[in-house]
């Protein structure tokens, strides 16, 4: 599904340059729940950034099934990150003037779909956060609000959920219910990307790599 | 259409989610407009009333002049003689009194058409027919009404003969259709005869011919018609205050302010005279003030408009970049976003388009619509003027508005808006 080859990303100012990815070559299957690991600064969300098309490799090829996602223009990105990617932040990123319906039903209208009322609520309901439907992030729990997060990237039937550090900003318990949920979603057939520097949050994806100063230094999957 | 409805629905959103400033936008919006609406309104106002008052007058408005009686008006012996001196030293080609005569709704004079043997017009009487818009806009207002309350009216109008009157009139006359007389016994030997005839029209302009021929100056009357009032000039039953009169055509206006004048003083009469260009360039130069002052207050405010836009959308875009990733990252694309800016702005400069053209429409109604001939005016200059200017400056001003977002928008990477990276 996803084929990524000799990607390198280099941010350069007036005064240096910094390579975040180092010749990175990794290959993603479709129903995959990867964790990509590693220490503050590794790269790992750069990488993250750019499997969701937010995000372009200085150099390399990024192929996502047939397309080439390396060689995309502005609209192609936007077009292909519509389609297919779903994403879930660690500060949950939700828009904090709009209701956790309203938040939910952002890309809907992004996608110029009619039935949005339905299809939120539905999606609210099998998460068991449909009560909280009126509400503004700033009355909902640090749990709450990622499952509203997570409900944003699925209402959209996106193939891949990209989440970084989903559980960075959550205790324990509810890291664990969220991880929970990541977990039910992989297995009705989504890709799922983890982002996570706790290695508890890593051994429950079947897969794992570990980044190291922008290189892939181990990986391995159960 | 349904890439139009999310970005609609996007500035919607944030109309309704920022009210408080959208309806301090729309204030100064509306207050830029309602100025500029001004400012073109005045510009507009003395070229149309004097192009309107030049059409319709045959002469040259510089030849049109105006007395004032001091002390009130002359019985109708002094009036005569005074006419008849004026008219016979060739200085005027008619002058007369005027009165203030209610009817019904005049919507035109026809010309009385007298035939000679042969059945050829003999063009008997001229009327002058002034524009109501040009005398409103002078503030002219000859406004002596007469209380009559023994019904004395009806000999306000032309006489023929002893008894007989003769009613220019376009309507009906107290009941008396067109066409028709309508006779009022006074006493046993005398009855008035009221013929209401003839409708004038627009444009036509009419002299009493015994005024200007010298003869029997006074028993005929040179009428100013206006809608609803008709003013006559001539000698009338019970004489005004007001006189008007013309110069021959090509003659200077000031040789004849001089040459009756001097007339005047002859005979001892106390008279002030002016002349309709000096109303009109009076009221033009008051006129001119006011646009000067609405015109300064636009540029003021059109600049205040744009500077405080521009930076209430920076200050949002600084405070907010972060949302604008999270958009992005929903699905919307810089061009959406951008759009839906231009939609914010766009609703905000159409709401007050329409309440600063309402306001200005208003204003030119309370201030010069009282009449028909008023009102047709400030709708002209309204629909064919005004307006046209207000739409370019309101796209003008959505153009300035919204061309820094809608860059701002397309070259911020997603990706640094996410991180909420400053450009």
């Amino acid at each position: 599904m996803i084929r990524l080859k000799n990607i390198n990303k280099i941010y350069s100012n007036y005064e240096n340059e910094t390579k975040a990815l180092n010749d990175i070559s990794l290959e993603i299957g479709q129903g995959e729940m990867l964790a990509i690991t590693g220490t503050s600064g590794s790269g790992k969300s750069t990488l993250l950034h750019l499997l969701g098309g937010l995000d372009m490799p200085t150099s390399g090829e990024y192929f996502f099934d047939e397309l080439e996602v390396s060689k995309m223009n502005d609209r192609e990105l936007h077009a292909f990150r519509k389609q297919n990617i779903g994403f879930v932040f660690q500060d949950f990123a939700l828009i904090g003037r709009y209701t956790a319906f309203e938040n939910m039903e952002l890309p809907l209208i992004a996608r110029g779909v009619k039935n949005r009322r339905e299809i939120v609520m539905n999606c609210m309901k099998r998460l068991g956060i449909d009560h909280l439907a009126g509400k503004r992030p700033a009355h909902m729990s640090g749990g709450q609000q990622q499952r509203v997060a997570i409900g944003r990237a699925l209402v959209s039937n996106a193939r891949i959920l990209l989440c970084d550090e989903p559980t960075g900003a959550l205790d324990g318990k509810t890291g664990g219910e969220v991880m929970d949920l990541l977990e039910e979603i992989n297995r009705e057939g989504k890709t799922v990307i983890v982002v996570t520097h706790d290695i508890k949050v890593a051994e429950r994806c079947r897969c794992r790599i570990e980044i190291e100063d922008g290189r892939i230094v181990t990986d391995a999957s159960d | 259409m349904k890439e139009i409805y999310k970005c609609w629905k996007l500035s919607l959103d944030k109309l309704r989610f920022q009210w408080k400033k959208a309806l301090m936008m729309v204030s100064m919006l509306t207050m830029s407009l309602v100025a500029l609406g001004e400012t073109c309104f005045y510009q507009k106002l003395y070229d149309y009333s004097e192009s309107s008052c030049r059409e319709v007058l045959s002469e040259a408005l510089e030849n049109a002049g105006l007395i004032y009686v001091k002390g009130g008006g002359y019985q109708a012996e002094e009036a005569r003689r005074f006419l008849k001196s004026a008219v016979a030293s060739e200085a005027v080609k008619a002058i007369g009194c005027m009165q203030v005569l209610r009817v019904d709704r005049l919507s035109e004079l026809q010309r009385l058409q007298a035939r000679n043997e042969k059945g050829e017009e003999q063009g008997l009487l001229r009327w002058i027919y002034m524009d109501e818009t040009f005398l409103n806009v002078c503030d002219l207002k000859f406004a002596e009404l007469l209380d009559d309350p023994d019904g004395q009216e009806a000999r306000e109008i032309e006489m023929r003969g002893e008894t007989h009157f003769s009613l220019y009139l376009g309507n009906h006359f107290r009941e008396i259709p067109v066409g028709t007389c309508y006779r009022e016994r006074i006493s046993e030997e005398e009855t008035y005869v009221y013929e209401v005839k003839g409708i004038l029209e627009k444009g036509q302009c009419f002299v009493s011919p015994e005024i200007v021929k010298g003869t029997g100056a006074g028993s005929s009357n040179a009428m100013i018609s206006l809608d609803n009032e008709v003013i006559f000039c001539g000698e009338v039953s019970p004489p005004s205050a007001f006189w008007m009169y013309l110069s021959p055509k090509g003659a200077d206006g000031e040789k004849t302010k001089a040459a009756l004048k001097g007339l005047a003083q002859e005979m001892g009469l106390n008279m002030s005279f002016s002349s309709l260009k000096d109303h009109f360039d009076f009221a033009k130069r008051k006129g001119g003030q006011l646009q000067a002052v609405f015109g300064k207050l636009f540029v003021i405010l059109f600049m205040a408009t744009l500077v405080n836009g521009i930076l209430l959308f920076l200050t949002f875009f600084v405070k907010n970049a972060r949302d604008y990733g999270i958009l992005h990252a929903d699905g919307f694309s810089a061009g959406e976003l951008g759009i839906s800016c231009l939609l914010e702005n766009a609703m905000q400069c159409i709401l007050a388009f329409f309440l600063a053209g309402s306001m200005v429409w208003l204003a030119g109604m309370l201030l010069f619509g009282s009449k028909p001939e008023g009102a047709e005016m400030v709708n002209d200059i309204f629909l064919y003027s005004l307006l046209p200017i207000m739409t370019c400056v309101v796209a003008l001003i959505l153009f300035l508005l919204s061309v820094i977002p809608v860059i701002l928008l397309n070259i911020a990477e997603p990706i640094m808006l996410l991180k909420g990276e400053r450009l």
